[in-house]
């Protein structure tokens, strides 16, 4: 997953694209190392240190990893991606820059 | 990214829901048929054990089988993987599991033997008829055994074949044993669910009938861990209706890993890439 999500931060540079992470991880601070070290450049949400944590329990997240794809409207557009969603991500970026230049 | 592994781990989940952590193995009853009681250590029980020790040989020879998806290191290796059919462990173990559910009769070791046939068998094409004769003994002889609640909890994930719905919807209707109804309700309304194109499209309205059924009736009744069949369910309805494909995502605030504040809206303008993730 981390050489995944670091091509596509590389890939989407300058693009309006973000990877936003919800982490179910139970102790903050050994996260905060592996987050340095694995040089994971994207953010996440602290969920309350386990998988029973309020933003997960809202989202009814039953596994881990879970991926949404949401569009520049804030609209859910692919949920339960695995792998190979990068043309998907693709066609978005595209419909978020010709939206911008619309404005 | 890895894109055998999701597969793998639901298919580990369902054979090994079969054995759950509580589960108890009470001595046969002498009389025969009526149901005993848990309530004895399962580790001192020799039913138990020999059960453990047919899903342990299952376990090894499966990830034996399973190894080269494993070893693959990209996306393309793992699809020019041709697995030999001849070497799945699950019809070689399917034989072995019956033999242990009938000389084990009435024990809730034999329930989860014939659960983890059926779970076995109904995905493998060469055995499936194992899957619908392990239906039949569970309903007609085990389905009031509170054994049984813990292995169907989970059984909906063997997907939507005539079997799977059978073993709902008979337990559904016939089972006297709460935890039973509830997991056999629960199911079915997933598999009702999975049947009409899945929650992207919105819940069915007969599924959504029935959840609201199963929290009315079953709500407190644990679904997992700490959960109940209510929180589950209430979990489930928000997810159909606010986290379909479609729909505005509900806004997520609160605070990153450094404690600064967090907000999913204010990346509005943006493509997310939402994960939910751990490192472990």
């Amino acid at each position: 997953m981390y050489p995944h999500e670091r091509s596509l931060v590389k890939k989407f540079e300058g693009a309006p694209f973000a990877i936003l992470g919800i982490n179910s991880d139970e102790d903050r601070d050994a996260l905060k190392r592996i987050v340095k070290e694995k040089k994971l450049t994207w953010r996440s949400w602290w969920d309350g240190g386990g998988t029973g944590g309020p933003i997960a329990t809202r989202w009814n997240i039953n596994g881990w990893p879970t991926l949404y794809i949401i569009d520049h409207e804030g609209v859910i557009r692919h949920r339960n991606v695995y792998s190979d969603f990068d043309s998907q991500l693709e066609v978005l970026v595209e419909e978020a820059k010709n939206a911008a230049v619309k404005e | 990214m890895l894109k055998a592994f999701p597969i793998l781990t639901v298919l580990s989940l369902v054979l090994a829901g079969c054995v759950p952590a509580s589960a108890q193995d009470p001595a046969p009853d002498p009389a025969g048929g009526s149901i005993t009681e848990p309530g004895q250590d399962a580790k001192s029980d020799p039913h138990r054990q020999r059960l453990d020790e047919l899903l342990a040989a299952f376990e090894q020879a499966q990830s034996k089988y399973f190894r080269p998806y494993m070893e693959a290191k990209t996306d393309a290796d793992r699809e020019s993987i041709v697995l030999d059919p001849a070497q799945d462990p699950v019809p070689l173990f399917v034989p072995r599991f019956m033999e242990f559910a009938e000389s084990h009769a009435n024990s809730a070791a034999a329930v989860e033997a014939w659960m983890w046939v059926y779970k076995g068998s109904v995905r493998t094409p060469r055995v499936q008829e194992h899957a619908a004769h392990a239906v039949d003994i569970i309903v007609e002889k085990y389905r009031d055994h509170p054994a049984l609640a813990a292995p169907l909890r989970f059984a909906y994930y063997t997907g939507g074949s005539e079997t799977t719905w059978r073993l709902h919807r008979s337990l559904w209707e016939k089972s006297k044993t709460p935890e039973i109804r509830a997991a056999a309700g629960y199911g079915l309304a997933q598999l009702t669910f999975s049947g009409t194109g899945g929650k992207a499209t919105g819940p069915d309205p007969e599924a959504r009938q029935l959840l609201l059924e199963v929290k009315e009736k079953f709500g407190s009744i644990p679904f997992h861990g700490d959960l109940t069949y209510a929180m589950k369910i209430d979990g489930d309805l928000f997810e159909f209706e606010h986290l379909a494909v479609g729909k505005v995502a509900p806004d997520i605030i609160g605070e990153d890993l450094d404690g600064q504040p967090m907000k999913l809206s204010d990346y509005r303008g943006k493509v997310i890439l939402l994960d939910f993730w751990g490192d472990w």
